[in-house]
């Protein structure tokens, strides 16, 4: 009898907030059924106008001799819970753009560990638990980086930071990505337990990871490009992993066909332009129209520097830093059109739908599933998320995707990375990059996680997302006062903005 | 296993599914009921989500099995998933002396007033993802439903299922015996009568805890008697038995005994 746990999501989201309400209604659980929306019952804010954190929720499941048994709980075993979060941002080195080695933060600051904030691994056993990330420090200075707790079956919970960032040598804010002097609160890190089913051995579970990234504030909007797209390509590139050969219209086409059409509610950089996906769905539609639609998308395999003016996706390219150096970001109208490709499998995809190789299984919008299963949450946490460009990136950064390594598909190999390796190469403070990342012409960036522009409950105009802020430091200041989107009837609107 | 739309069906409660219950119908003809063999309807009504368990509690305790009583003393029990591929998962067996029995009692079901408005009331509030239904043949002496509340509480059961092509006439007597000798002790020991993965066939087996339940199950497959059975089915067949399925169970707390 041979048992095998795994922690699920493989890679899990917890977003930070800055209301500190920790009980259950002070906080929601993210998305854990790919396609799915939470809207929390009693919004993302308080009643003091902050941002509610989203909790990431990790469940065990297990495997007995291979045969699927489903998710152990404390009504069976006892679960002991280990998760270490970091923020290391402040001693790795200066963001570059991709290829590129940039200095030490902090050159100047001899004592490495006065930048990092580590409180270390905590541990909870047993359900309704609870353990404070409390004992961090930047440069003397508390930090908290947030919590874990496990609720009545004995499943983990993670709570992120809480968007407070800040200069103890009150430094100014310089640029987007590299600022001396400065902390946040956003971090990573390993998520491990034991299970011991009742009356057996213990057993190491598979372990997971957890991210705390910031808000995402287009909760309906999904990237064109997410993070599941980029990791299953990094699973077919690193680890082999094959892909079917020809793709189902309503699970493989038809999510980025309506992602291209829905970032008319972000961006109006899109607009309306659009619309013209609609003649393609229902399918088949005709050759023509769609290798309309094909013909628009840039090819992945064009070198990223190169301009290829008028396709899509409109967003930069990972490779900003090499069209227009690393000082060219938040420059002014540049010309350029070096956007990010989608990737090799969405593109391929596309190529096969476009010449009819494709499965017509398409029965009208899919709805999200009913029922939560282990590949599922790894698939809604990490379809919440930017997967490019990563420039740095929001979430996570190109080291997750390029460089780290994976045990299978979306699991990193948990023994060869630190608590902070997949935020420390992220801008910092994340207000400056997510200031800098406003629409930036003729390309956006990640409009799901920031808007560039919304449409009002009052206004059927775009206005600018992030209107009233002027500055990295306003943005610090300011960001949690910035507008939710929720899907009101056939549009998506902005709310609970409180400037 | 049949559809929910066809389970629907089954309990009188909504169109479709004809197809399965035909199956069952004429499988029927050719089971007379003086055979020594019995019927158990096998239910599982997988729940959208915990918050929703109540609700079917209370539909099984206070309507269906209230229901059933007053039609048929039949034995029936109902086990809720510890360990499931899917949960919150409740199982509901009930067996019956014939098909011809099983199908007059659920057609009485079905239009009972009470049943079906407990029934709408759950399918307004979305309480359930499926119901998945099979029809299991049991010879009458391999059923015993527990009896004992004191096992209730602490016992756990485990629902396996077998893919079997040696079995195709049943499992060999030899089967039963290296059960018995490993500790294992089924009350419930059935074959599926349609559906994939056939010859297939479904055990109900009692475990004071999960310690118990490895120690058996890593006996079997030490056992001298029963690595034999599975070489001869490997040169026979191809493929010797194999487990398909597999799920933990507790009895739920307002589970019929006996």
């Amino acid at each position: 009898m041979s048992w095998v746990f795994k922690i699920f999501p493989s890679i899990g989201v917890a977003r930070i907030g800055n209301c500190p309400d920790d009980s259950t209604s002070g906080f929601y659980v993210g998305p854990e059924i790919p396609g799915s929306v939470i809207v929390p019952p009693n919004g993302y804010k308080d009643a003091q106008g902050r941002v509610r954190r989203q909790a990431a929720r990790f469940r065990i499941y297990g495997w007995e001799n291979g045969v699927f048994m489903g998710e152990i709980t404390s009504s069976v075993a006892n679960i002991t819970w280990t998760v270490e979060l970091a923020n290391t941002k402040a001693a790795f080195n200066a963001f570059a753009g991709i290829g590129h080695t940039g200095p030490l933060r902090n050159a100047s600051v001899t004592d490495r560990s006065s930048l990092m904030i580590t409180p270390g691994p905590r541990t909870i056993t047993g359900p309704n638990g609870a353990a404070l990330f409390d004992t961090g420090h930047f440069m003397g200075t508390p930090v908290p980086l947030g919590e874990i707790q496990t609720d009545g079956s004995g499943r983990l919970l993670v709570l992120g930071g809480f968007g407070s960032s800040s200069s103890p040598t009150n430094a100014p804010l310089v640029q987007f990505a590299n600022n001396d002097g400065w902390h946040d609160d956003v971090s990573d890190g390993p998520v491990t337990a034991t299970v011991t089913l009742h009356g057996n051995q213990t057993v190491q579970a598979s372990g997971a990871w957890v991210i705390c990234p910031p808000p995402r504030f287009a909760p309906p909007i999904f990237h064109i490009i997410s993070l599941y797209d980029a990791l299953l390509q990094t699973a077919v590139d690193r680890l082999g992993y094959q892909v079917p050969a020809t793709p189902s219209f309503t699970n493989d086409i038809y999510p980025i066909l309506k992602r291209a059409i829905d970032y008319q509610w972000v961006t109006t950089k899109i607009g309306n332009n659009h619309n013209p996906l609609q003649t393609v769905i229902p399918p088949p539609a005709t050759a023509d129209q769609r290798n309309l639609v094909f013909q628009a998308l840039r090819n992945p395999a064009i070198t990223p520097t190169v301009d290829t003016p008028h396709l899509m996706p409109a967003v930069w390219t990972d490779f900003f830093a090499d069209v227009f150096g690393i000082r060219g970001h938040g420059g002014p109208n540049t010309g350029h059109w070096a956007n990010h490709a989608l990737t090799p499998t969405q593109y391929n995809a596309m190529k096969n739908w476009a010449a009819g190789n494709f499965i017509n299984d398409w029965v009208g919008p899919p709805a999200p599933a009913t029922n939560i299963t282990p590949d599922g949450l790894t698939r809604a946490a990490l379809e919440n998320c930017s997967g490019g460009p990563f420039f740095p990136g929001i979430e996570t950064s190109f080291f997750t995707r390029d460089v780290y390594p994976y045990v299978e598909p979306f699991r990193l190999d948990g023994t060869q990375l630190s608590a902070g390796d997949l935020s420390k190469q992220q801008a910092i403070p994340w207000q400056a990059d997510f200031f800098d990342c406003a629409f930036q012409s003729p390309l956006s960036w990640w409009p799901s996680a920031h808007p560039d522009n919304v449409f009002t409950a009052t206004s059927n105009n775009y206005v600018a997302w992030d209107r009233g802020l002027n500055s990295f430091q306003d943005m610090v200041n300011f960001w949690s006062g910035l507008g939710f989107l929720v899907q009101s009837g056939d549009a998506v609107i902005e709310t609970e903005r409180t400037l | 296993m049949i559809s929910r739309r066809s389970a629907l069906y089954w309990l009188g409660l909504s169109a479709g599914g004809a197809g399965a219950l035909n199956t069952f119908s004429a499988f029927a003809k050719n089971m007379p009921p003086e055979n020594g063999t019995r019927v158990i309807a096998w239910e599982s009504f997988c729940v959208s989500g915990a918050a929703q368990e109540q609700h079917l509690r209370s539909y099984i305790a206070k309507t269906l099995l209230p229901c059933v009583n007053q039609l048929r003393s039949t034995p029936r029990m109902c086990l809720e998933a510890v360990v499931a591929p899917h949960t919150p998962q409740t199982l509901l067996l009930t067996m019956y002396s014939s098909f011809n029995e099983m199908l007059d009692v659920r057609a009485r079901i079905a239009s009972d007033p009470h049943v079906r408005r407990a029934w709408a009331g759950m399918e307004s509030a979305q309480v359930l993802d499926e119901v998945r239904s099979q029809v299991l043949i049991v010879s009458e002496d391999s059923v015993r439903f527990p009896a004992e509340a004191a096992f209730a509480k602490t016992g756990l059961f485990e629902v396996r299922t077998w893919h079997a092509p040696a079995w195709h006439e049943g499992p060999a007597p030899e089967v039963r015996s290296v059960l018995s000798r490993i500790g294992v002790d089924p009350i419930v020991a059935g074959a599926t009568v349609a559906g994939e993965h056939l010859p297939r066939f479904t055990y109900v087996v009692p475990f004071d805890d999960l310690a118990a339940r490895e120690q058996a199950w890593s006996r079997l497959d030490g056992d001298a008697q029963w690595m034999e059975m599975q070489r001869v089915s490997m040169n026979r067949f191809g493929s010797g038995a194999r487990t398909t399925a597999k799920a933990i169970y507790k009895l739920a707390p307002y589970s019929p005994l006996g």
